[in-house]
């Protein structure tokens, strides 16, 4: 090999490394460079408080950090600080602050928010004392169901546990007790002590206060449930509860914009129909505004301004389905409330009305058998059957709901109302009004064509 | 066996490149080395430069909590230090309610509120600046200089101010 | 001329004596070539040198903060991530290159009298090379650098007498912990860079003093004067040719193949599987077969033995003259360590 080659050989390697090189920087100048997210700020006195509890309370500290008021500096101070004329106002390392932060302390940025929420049913749900469920949770469950059952929920009225004197117990630094009846406690309705009704923390948990937490089923659900109104789980049922789970990597459900048919499409969620935009309809966080029946009384009603609401609902399902289509549910839903009102909520209640007034059932609430049959019928059989065809799940409209309603009302209900009923002519004028009625005309008999229709049924499909 | 240790360095010289010949031949096979050594680590020295030299820093708006307005009643103001290190000086002047720099526009020192006079001073040279900033005395004064101003955004019942920062890397 | 004359008065250097000494004569033969198995970790060192003091600027010697400042060096620094695979490979290279280079002058007996103290240099540019890489990984605080630094403070631990208190020089404490990572750092980037220079030009004066081995059979075949060429330019040329190269495949690999990161160290959690670097494979099976103490000490005499091999091959060859038992027993060392290491690499557990 002669020096010559040598030397041309260094420069065809120098030449190939070159264009490795060159190779090199076209996969740098295709890197994504991607900006860092900003980092939480806190200045001034919260600086303290997350020096502090950082290491006190880190999981709290660490949740804030993640959230949107951390990079927009809404840190500790600036939603706990309280005036020294506030009832719950206490001193912590050299400031006034305060444990619960009400909806009059969010709206001091989310002032629409608060006002619509303040409109809202929401905001009254702990306004129910006197109504049967409360009764039945204080008086003959006991306070601590009440308690613990239903004003998790619905929310309780924040107060201080009282001393001998009346007056507050307060620790060593002056921090008052809270009364543990009613605290801790994030109830939707619940009252708080400077006024404002509601804790937005019940759908927004803290401290990150994700709006895919708000957005998402479950955490409605957990209110929304059970016997006696099991939204969530009609809605589950429901095909718009499967397409949900199915693609719920689709829902986009932390984007700040939030739009049905622009930032997702993939399935509706509760807040999709009752809460949240449209093309046409801004959010809101009025629950109430897109519904047209209340199903919570024995007898149903369509609401003030029931033809608005169905309107704005309207709007809604028109995203994902055809006039006719949502004009034929409507329908639907209507017949069947009515059928529930006229063939067994007004009987029932005309019947119980009797009783009462024919003094063979107590004043009192809750102490006699029959009361509780009557309770069952509307307030949980009945509810399920209602809300089942409202959000379209068939089985509790049906086996959850009508199966179970027409059970208890021609098999426990009547032959109650019959055995208390006896020897009163009264009462029993006004159970044979009701067998008499059409609807119940099968009482006295089934026509021979329908045995005969049940005998080759089965006789086709399964031999005898 | 030991081997022989440090031969002469006799090698024959190179007949392939004597005579006029070596000078051409030389010349371009040596001119072609160089230059592909000089060209391939003359870029990777290139690209070691910019991987030391510190990146431009990405400059960003960012709006954050200055304050409840409760915070600041009328004719007075409170500073508030801002993420990044600097300080606003939140004043609500009657008609509006201002954030603006606690530096002085002259040489850089720091000026302060004087309750009763109701203005900034700095302590340095003597500028006076009202409320809202204005230079009314003083270098900054003869200079034009008025106090730097930060964008603030009223939500409902507290302030937000947009402050720049630098994010480097 | 005035400048030339100026440096002279001040660099008093006899240029004529330095030409004579630094332009080596190498022997001919297609041997030029295999000689090039020591300029090639020599190079490759220039290029490890070069990219661990561009990584050093943005690396940070806390445990809270090295893998985060690696992963800023992959994602956001402009070339960061090529500079690191570069230097990924190259390690791995500039190891690989040392064994062979070891292996070829092993196997051409080129260790002998009188250069056994050069061969002892090379041991131990072998141990700084393999020190080198272990605490190079250890630095980038993955998983794998975390409890592969705990094994190494157990392994030394084990080391008779004087094993714990070497294993707390190591560790900066009982466990691995804050101290442990500055002191790999400080080994990395001080006190090995300052053994390896300094083994290093001790090697390569030596090969100058001594001069290229031939082979005995050259000495006979060719004439003395005939039998070699010039370092500089034609070896030189033939090193310069293997630089670029070496630069060109560098480039490639860490292209083609750049290194990852692979999950950040947890105190808390060992992972199912630890493996070392792959130069390691063979210790950790060897481990796995004999137990702490045993692999331990016969690590320890391997590494002796290796280091005086020299002295026992002249034993040997004083007894029986010309014998090639080191050659056998060189073999029968390679295929234990490849074998050692591929039943480690192949191996789940």
């Amino acid at each position: 090999m002669t020096l010559e080659f040598k030397r041309i050989l260094v420069a065809a390697l120098s030449g190939l490394f070159l264009l490795a090189l060159l190779v090199v920087a076209w996969v740098e100048g295709g890197q994504q460079r991607v900006e860092p997210k900003p980092r939480p700020s806190v200045t001034g006195e919260s600086k303290k408080c997350v020096t502090c509890h950082e290491q006190k309370t880190p999981g709290i500290v660490a949740q804030w950090a993640d959230s949107k008021h951390a990079v927009l500096g809404v840190a500790c101070y600036e939603c706990h600080r309280a005036e020294e004329s506030d009832a719950d106002a206490f001193r912590h390392e050299g400031q006034w602050i305060a444990t619960v932060v009400t909806p009059k302390d969010c709206s001091g940025c989310h002032a629409d928010i608060a006002r619509e929420f303040w409109n809202s049913h929401h905001s009254k749900a702990a306004q129910f004392v006197g109504s049967l469920d409360n009764i039945l949770g204080e008086i003959v469950e006991g306070p601590l169901a009440a308690a613990n059952g239903c004003l998790q929920c619905h929310g309780s009225t924040v107060a201080f546990a009282r001393g001998p004197d009346g007056q507050a117990r307060r620790d060593a630094n002056g921090k008052p007790e809270f009364d543990p009846l009613t605290w801790p406690n994030t109830g939707i309705g619940r009252v708080n002590m400077d006024g404002s009704r509601g804790a937005c923390s019940a759908c927004h948990s803290r401290h990150a206060f994700q709006r895919s937490m708000a957005r998402q089923p479950d955490v409605c659900g957990k209110c929304h449930m059970g016997p006696d109104h099991p939204q969530i789980e009609i809605y589950n049922e429901s095909k718009h509860g499967i397409a949900f789970r199915t693609r719920q990597a689709e829902m986009n459900l932390g984007s700040e914009s939030w739009v049905l048919g622009v930032d997702y499409d993939a399935a509706p969620t509760c807040a999709t129909c009752h809460m949240s935009a449209t093309r046409n309809l801004p959010v809101t966080h009025d629950v109430g505004q897109r519904i047209s029946w209340t199903l919570r009384p024995v007898v149903s009603k369509k609401l003030e301004n029931w033809e608005k609401k169905r309107e704005q609902m309207t709007d809604v399902c028109s995203n994902c389905h055809s006039p006719d289509f949502v004009r034929g549910f409507y329908r639907q839903y209507d017949a069947t409330v009515d059928m529930w009102n006229t063939k067994f909520a007004l009987p029932a209640q005309s019947i119980m009305t009797a009783l009462r007034e024919e003094k063979k059932i107590t004043p009192d609430p809750f102490d006699d058998d029959i009361e509780w049959t009557f309770y069952r019928l509307w307030h949980h059989e009945g509810r399920r059957a209602r809300m089942g065809v409202s959000m379209q799940g068939p089985d509790y409209t049906q086996w959850h709901g009508f199966f179970e309603v027409a059970e208890n009302f021609y098999f426990r209900f009547l032959p109650a109302a019959e055995e208390l009923g006896r020897g009163n002519l009264k009462i029993q004028a006004a159970i044979k009004k009701v067998l008499t009625d059409e609807p119940h005309r099968w009482r006295q008999g089934m026509s021979p064509e329908i045995r005969q229709k049940i005998d080759q049924f089965y006789k086709e499909r399964y031999g005898s | 066996m030991s081997e022989p240790t440090h031969p002469q360095a006799s090698a024959p010289a190179r007949r392939q490149e004597a005579g006029p010949q070596r000078g051409r031949r030389w010349f371009v096979s040596s001119l072609l080395m160089l230059g592909g050594l000089t060209a391939s680590y003359g870029t990777a020295i290139l690209m070691a430069a910019r991987y030391i030299y510190p990146r431009k820093g990405i400059r960003r708006v960012r709006r954050v909590f200055l304050a409840p307005i409760s915070d600041v009643p009328e004719g007075s103001s409170r500073s508030y230090s801002l993420p990044g290190g600097a300080v606003a000086l939140v004043t609500n002047t009657g008609a509006d309610v201002v954030a603006l720099s606690n530096t002085c526009p002259h040489l850089g020192c720091k000026i302060h509120w004087e309750t009763s006079a109701r203005e900034f001073r700095c302590p340095c040279h003597g500028g006076v600046f009202t409320p809202d900033g204005t230079a009314t005395a003083g270098p900054p004064a003869q200079e034009g200089k008025n106090l730097k101003r930060y964008p603030v955004t009223r939500v409902e019942r507290n302030l937000f101010i947009d402050v720049e920062e630098v994010i480097q890397l | 001329m005035r400048l030339a004359d100026w440096l002279k008065e001040r660099i008093p250097v006899d240029l004529e004596a330095l030409k004579v000494y630094s332009n080596e004569p190498v022997p001919r033969h297609l041997k030029h070539w295999w000689w090039c198995l020591g300029g090639t970790p020599a190079y490759l060192f220039l290029v490890q040198a070069t990219t661990g003091i561009l990584l050093s600027f943005y690396y940070v010697p806390d445990p809270s903060q090295a893998y985060e400042s690696v992963k800023r060096v992959m994602s956001a620094v402009p070339y960061g991530w090529f500079i690191r695979s570069i230097h990924r490979w190259s390690s791995n290279l500039m190891i690989t290159a040392v064994i062979l280079h070891m292996m070829r002058v092993f196997f051409t007996g080129a260790y002998r009298r009188p250069r056994e103290i050069n061969w002892m240099l090379g041991v131990g540019l072998l141990a700084v090379s393999l020190g080198f890489g272990f605490t190079g990984y250890s630095l980038v605080y993955e998983q794998l650098s975390y409890w592969g630094a705990t094994v190494a403070g157990n392994l030394t631990e084990a080391v008779p007498v004087a094993g714990p208190y070497l294993a707390r020089l190591l560790r900066g404490g009982e466990q691995v912990g804050d101290n442990t990572l500055t002191r790999l750092f400080i080994l990395h980037i001080g006190i090995l860079p300052a053994a390896i220079t300094a083994l290093l030009a001790g090697h390569i004066i030596l090969i100058r003093l001594h001069g290229v081995t031939e082979f005995e059979f050259t000495k006979d075949r060719e004439r003395p004067g005939k039998g070699t060429f010039p370092f500089f330019p034609d070896h030189f040329l033939t090193e310069m040719i293997i630089g670029v190269g070496l630069a060109f495949l560098l480039t490639c690999l860490a292209v083609i193949f750049p290194t990852g990161l692979a999950e950040r160290a947890d105190p808390l959690n060992t992972p199912p599987h630890i493996k070392p670097e792959w130069y390691f494979f063979w210790t950790f099976r060897w481990l796995k077969l004999t137990g702490l103490t045993f692999a331990v000490l016969s690590i320890g005499a391997m590494g002796f033995l290796a280091l005086v091999w020299p002295f026992v091959d002249a034993a040997i060859r004083a007894r029986k003259p010309h014998s090639e038992a080191s050659v056998w027993i060189g073999l029968a060392a390679v295929i234990f360590l490849t074998g050692l290491s591929l039943w480690e690499a192949i191996a789940s557990h």
